[in-house]
């Protein structure tokens, strides 16, 4: 690697002070320390040694968590493409290609619209670029239904990156969930190419779809069906195992429940994904469904089993990845019980009670991200109490 | 007593990727295996293993100080220079070394200890 790190000195003094492209270093010193850690030692004063962590790395790892889930978004893009044009016995390469073929070009847009505006910024602040856009860049592709237009993605990207995350400051200042926003921004203002009809949740390349195939979510059926039982409207094709394994139409990665809990295995045992937020958060929306259970009468979705809730639509990639997310989270240890529980709850409360939009899990993490702070301010201040007490205690 | 630390001034080809047991580190992010074998001796030396980034992880700084302090929040009100809130998150309970470990573990590599003194300097001067 002696030849590359020749090459990166060579060039280096045109970016640094008085060099020809003095402004644009943080694009180079992103490309730089993407090659090579920097060999910057510790001040002469404060710890001497220090950890061999990074935000390189830690980014890094939820990113490779979600592999799991984008594999298997790629392989179901292609299944559901396949079952709909009657074709179910299709060769896995086959779905492959298709999966490919639809869900690379979104990937593309989304880091190329998105780290476009972080240089951009980068540069016109003069800040290093930060890493936190890697792992938005790879959630908003898994959350955008396949059929999604590209352009819809660049805009919705460069509103999340803009208006979410740079207004406020860049990385570790934002409010809001940034790739949550960019999906909520399409909601609202396409909401034909989110929701409800048949071809937005299969591509069908043009083709026509067979007799037999609903190409809804089940999320979409159950709120369709009135008083009618739940369990049995969403019938064999939505049965249980179905969606847990993720065998159902959707938005790119969210189908797979079980690939979201391998992805919550690798946050929780790498320590980078709270464990609080993720349990209480699953905990938050089977009691929340158990509760609407056990009042009687009401609508199909109040009588759906409770842990259907946990397997249907985006609930397990929101409550993993996105409700995770440390910046907008809640940044203390109980408040992220409390954080997480909320999300669960309120997801199955707007499913149930918002017949205009079934799926709740987007709407419960932005709410939560705009109330996270008020959690924080009581955790906080309980332990400014604590303090004042035990001052009061020796002082009297 | 003496410490010599080797001078950490190398660069190292994807460094911040590449799995090592050598490398001492808290967290157990991807590729980072010393937490495998905690008891084994390793030669540290200074470099930074990393750049200084915005605070993102939330919740290790606890982990490591044993005082009722919220360490993150500390840190916050002294950058803003909020002088009541300093004191009552705590920062007459504690010194630059109480954080130290804050320090050596933090993945933003926040000069925490530097940050602590800044307070209490400026609330010296008020």
């Amino acid at each position: 690697m002696k030849f590359l790190r020749n090459a990166l000195d060579k060039i280096k003094p045109n970016f640094e002070k008085g060099g020809r492209f003095e402004k644009l270093h943080p694009a180079y010193d992103a490309f730089e320390t993407f090659a090579f850690v920097p060999k910057e030692t510790t001040p002469t004063k404060g710890a001497q040694i220090r950890d061999a962590v990074d935000m390189k790395r830690m980014m890094m790892t939820v990113i490779i968590a979600m592999v799991p889930c984008l594999l298997f978004g790629i392989w179901n893009v292609g299944h559901q493409h396949f079952l709909a044009l009657g074709q179910a016995e299709a060769a896995l390469w086959d779905k492959l290609v298709v999966g490919l073929w639809v869900t690379l070009p979104v990937i593309v847009v989304s880091y190329a619209v998105g780290l476009g505006i972080e240089f951009y910024f980068a540069i016109r602040r003069g800040h290093s670029v930060n890493e936190g856009y890697l792992v938005s860049g790879m959630l908003i592709p898994l959350i955008m239904p396949p059929t999604i237009p590209l352009w819809q993605v660049a805009v919705a990207t460069a509103f999340a990156v803009v208006v979410a995350k740079e207004v406020f400051g860049g990385t570790g200042m934002n409010i809001l969930n940034v790739a949550m926003t960019a999906r909520a921004f399409l909601y609202f203002a396409y909401p034909g190419n989110m929701a409800g009809a048949t071809d937005v949740w299969v591509y069908t390349g043009g083709q026509k779809i067979v007799d037999g195939y609903a190409g809804a979510t089940a999320l979409g059926i159950v709120a369709d069906k009135g008083t009618s039982n739940a369990v049995a409207s969403l019938g064999s094709f939505f049965s249980f195992e179905n969606l847990f394994i993720g065998f159902v139409p959707g938005s790119i990665g969210e189908t797979s429940t079980l690939m979201c809990l391998v992805g919550a295995l690798i946050l929780i045992a790498t320590g980078v994904g709270s464990w609080k937020i993720i349990v209480s958060g699953f905990l938050g929306a089977y009691l929340m469904g158990l509760l609407f259970n056990a009042i009687p009468g009401g609508n199909a979705f109040m009588a759906l089993p409770a842990h259907y809730h946990l397997a249907m639509g985006g609930l397990a990639f929101g409550i993993v990845f996105m409700a995770t997310d440390p910046v907008s989270a809640a940044q203390t240890e109980v408040g992220k019980w409390y954080y997480g529980f909320l999300i669960g709850a309120l997801t199955v409360l707007i499913r149930v009670f918002n017949p205009a939009y079934p799926e709740g899990i987007m709407l419960a993490v932005l709410l939560m991200n705009v109330l996270a702070p008020t959690i924080d301010y009581f955790v906080v201040d309980a332990n400014k109490r604590r303090r004042l007490k035990r001052l009061k205690l020796k002082t009297a | 007593m003496l410490t010599v630390l080797p001078e950490g001034d190398h660069h190292e080809f994807l460094g911040w990727i590449l799995p090592s047991a050598k490398k001492l580190s808290f967290h157990r992010a991807i590729g980072l295996l010393s937490f495998l074998a905690p008891k084994k001796e390793r030669v540290l030396d200074t470099n930074m293993h990393g750049e200084e980034r915005a605070f993102v992880q939330t919740g290790v700084f606890e982990q490591v100080l044993p005082m009722d302090i919220l360490p993150m929040h500390l840190l916050k009100a002294i950058l803003s220079r909020d002088f009541e809130e300093m004191e009552a998150l705590g920062i007459y309970e504690v010194l630059e070394e109480d954080l130290a470990l804050c320090e050596f573990i933090d993945v933003s590599k926040t000069p925490v200890q530097a940050i602590l003194r800044e307070g209490l300097e400026a609330l010296l001067e008020s």
